[in-house]
């Protein structure tokens, strides 16, 4: 299993970039329950990214319950089967921006913009979230 | 990793030469295990602090600590150069010496000397054996620098500027020595750069120091979830107004386009929607324009202004 | 780390920086001894010829005199080896040589782009100091001993005489007068950067020294040096002697808080 070299300049902090990694390795089946994950160390050499990011990414990634951490023995993957009906939401959603993204670039609109309206909308609906909290 | 031991502190550090201060009250705590990025323009006063923590010139006022004692002390100062590594920018060596010839000058003072990293490090790094090192390149010479500082079994790396200078292989083989030292060794590196890019790589922390005093400081992910770029067109010009939502640092107007650096994006989106803008954009904001921000002088009035 | 491996191989590498600079000292003070023995033989034979010319003579005047005295002095072997050897020689060079091993030092790291490295060590400054220094001085001593001892070596050869006793002494006095001018350099060493400086100035006040000792023999450290009192008199110049060590040692103690002060 193979992980990407993450890109310290997107916005994207290093240890999340990680964390979707993993769990894309995990709800798709690269990446098998029980199966053991790189060692920290290894991983930030190979990757050349601090290994208090690597554990991060795995801390945050226990908490969630995707891995398990055993003392002295390294990360693993959990031994629970993995969340099928997540992967299936996944799948479709997947198609679904695959559609939407066709009949952009139909329309002639250009991937950097198509990128950049995705962020306007998030940044969007973050606001409405956050309101609806307030709310509450 | 996140420990409560600090390996280096100052606080209110100054430092003048001549007429000349260098340091004006630099704050500064670096955490034990940490990979540290210290950022600032030339002449900030990057390498007077890295000289005044390791003994090479000493304070006008305030404290610097390594390890908790204090750096201008003789005998303190012996201790903390036996823990610290040090790597200047120009990787001062001997150049009249071969590579063995440094090993076997330098080994000697340091009862920590790690023979299985000296060995592991002169067959990753290549380094010739019979050359004396004023023929070496700047990428041959760093490798060796650094072999001196990691083989010691140093507690601490203290660089200034690594990677200048090197080719962006060799700089990788640098960091990749740096992340593997501090993995596989537990020990803390505090280094100074230009390099944002590389920074933002293995850094977990960064401070930003500008006209001697310490600007900006702290782990670098909160630092980057702290701000927001958000960038409004508008079908006319772009209104010359004052956004006042709070936590906005910097609102620039250029034609049609109104950008604005903040920390609380959905504070100033809702202030500027009532403005009609035609689309708004929110991008992540990188170190660089943390950096920019963070030591470019106030602009006048009409093209942006600081809030 | 043992105290032991620390000053040797602190020394070690003040060794390697001095080196050249002492082995040519050394080395041609050895051989201008060696010669000087030799050139006896021929000065023996003109020395009658001389006699009869110029002490008879009745020229009056500094230079007049001087010359009377430097041709009485060189009368025998042993006063020829003390104006040709110790005064003219060993002296001259002599100050040049320890004057050249007492520039460089950490300062002067500074420019060669190692001061970084140095002070980045685990040692203080005054031990990279005593380290520098004690090398030096134990060179300025060769410097002064083996081209001293090659007299009473050399001068059976040739059939003459020249005892240990004298050339210790007169080496003593090489060395003692000489470690002047070496602290003296080391001192100056503190203060720049460069290695040229330091041994220009140092040259500079020994040239204003002998210039003004002509005035103010009091001041005369080249005669200190070469044992001239020993020479005519047989008793070591004690003042002299001690006033340079006394010296020496203060510019020594002066060079080593100037290096503690600096900022690099």
């Amino acid at each position: 299993m193979i992980l990407l070299k993450p890109n310290p300049s997107s916005g994207v902090p290093i240890y999340l970039q990680l964390m979707q990694q993993v769990r894309y390795a995990i709800e798709t089946g690269a990446l098998k329950p029980g199966e053991q994950l790189p060692s920290i160390r290894p991983l930030a050499e190979e990757l050349v990214i601090n290994p208090n990011t690597v554990a991060k990414a795995y801390r945050e990634l226990e908490h969630e319950g995707a891995i398990e951490l055993r003392q002295g023995a390294g990360a693993f993957v959990s031994a629970r089967a993995p969340d099928r009906e997540n992967a299936e939401k996944l799948k479709a959603a997947q198609a679904l921006v695959a559609q939407g993204i066709e009949r952009l670039r139909a329309r002639g609109i250009t991937d950097e913009e198509i990128r950049r309206l995705v962020e306007a909308e998030l940044a969007g609906i973050h606001r409405k979230a956050t309101e609806d909290e307030r709310g509450k | 990793m996140e420990s409560d031991r600090v390996v280096i502190e100052t606080a209110g550090l100054t430092k003048r030469y001549d007429d000349v201060e260098a340091l004006r009250g630099l704050d500064l705590r670096v955490p034990s295990g940490s990979i540290f990025g210290f950022l600032g323009r030339n002449g900030a006063g990057k390498t007077t602090t890295l000289k005044v923590l390791l003994g090479m010139a000493r304070p006008t006022s305030g404290d610097a600590r390594v390890f908790g004692l204090p750096s201008h002390d003789p005998q303190a100062g012996v201790e903390i150069r036996r823990r610290v590594a040090f790597v200047s920018e120009d990787k001062d060596l001997y150049d009249y010496m071969t590579v063995g010839e440094m090993i076997a000058f330098t080994r000697p003072f340091f009862p920590g000397w790690r023979t299985d990293l000296e060995q592991r490090y002169l067959t990753k790094f290549e380094l010739p054996s019979g050359r004396a090192i004023k023929e070496f390149s700047r990428g041959t010479r760093t490798k060796l620098a650094l072999l001196l500082a990691l083989a010691r079994g140093a507690e601490l790396l203290i660089l200034d500027e690594p990677t200048s200078g090197l080719d962006p292989a060799v700089a990788e083989d640098v960091l990749q020595s740096l992340v593997g030292h501090v993995a596989g060794e537990s020990a803390t590196v505090f280094f100074s750069s230009h390099q944002l890019s590389e920074v933002e790589q293995v850094a977990d922390h960064v401070a930003i120091i500008d006209r001697g005093v310490t600007v900006v400081a702290g782990p670098l992910d909160d630092l980057r979830a702290h701000y927001q770029r958000i960038q409004l067109v508008f079908d006319g010009d772009a209104p010359d107004i004052r956004v006042h939502a709070a936590g906005t640092h910097r609102v620039e107007r250029k034609g049609r386009v109104l950008t604005v650096l903040t920390s609380s994006g959905a504070a100033v989106a809702d202030e500027l929607r009532g403005y009609r803008p035609a689309s708004i954009d929110v991008t992540a904001v990188t170190l660089k324009d943390i950096f920019l921000e963070s030591v470019r002088p106030t602009e006048g009035a009409g093209t942006g202004r600081k809030n | 780390m043992a105290s032991r491996t620390l000053w040797s191989t602190l020394a070690g590498k003040m060794w390697l920086e001095t080196r050249w600079r002492f082995i040519a000292g050394v080395v041609l003070l050895t051989l201008l001894a060696a010669s000087d023995v030799f050139e006896w033989v021929a000065t023996d034979r003109l020395l009658p010829q001389i006699d009869a010319t110029v002490i008879s003579s009745n020229a009056s005047g500094v230079v007049a005199s001087a010359i009377r005295d430097a041709l009485e002095a060189q009368k025998t072997f042993h006063g020829f080896i003390w104006y040709r050897g110790f005064r003219d020689n060993l002296t001259g060079l002599g100050i040049i040589f320890v004057t050249l091993i007492g520039c460089g030092g950490l300062v002067s790291e500074t420019s060669k782009g190692s001061a970084l490295f140095t002070l980045s060590l685990p040692v203080t400054r005054r031990q990279l100091f005593t380290a520098r220094a004690g090398v030096g001085l134990a060179q300025c001593f060769a410097i002064a001993m083996v081209p001293s001892l090659v007299f009473p070596i050399l001068a059976p050869a040739i059939g003459q005489r020249f005892t240990i006793g004298d050339a210790l002494a007169h080496g003593l006095c090489l060395f003692i007068g000489g470690s002047l001018f070496f602290s003296l350099a080391t001192y100056l060493s503190t203060l720049f950067a460069d290695i040229w400086r330091p041994l220009v100035t140092a040259l500079v006040i020994a040239c204003g020294v002998a210039v003004v000792s002509f005035a103010v023999p009091q001041i005369d450290v080249f005669s200190v040096m070469n044992g001239e009192q020993y020479f005519r008199t047989g008793a070591l110049p004690w003042i002299g002697l001690l006033t340079s060590a006394v010296l020496a040692t203060a510019l020594l103690y002066s060079a080593a808080d100037t290096l503690e002060r600096r900022d690099f």
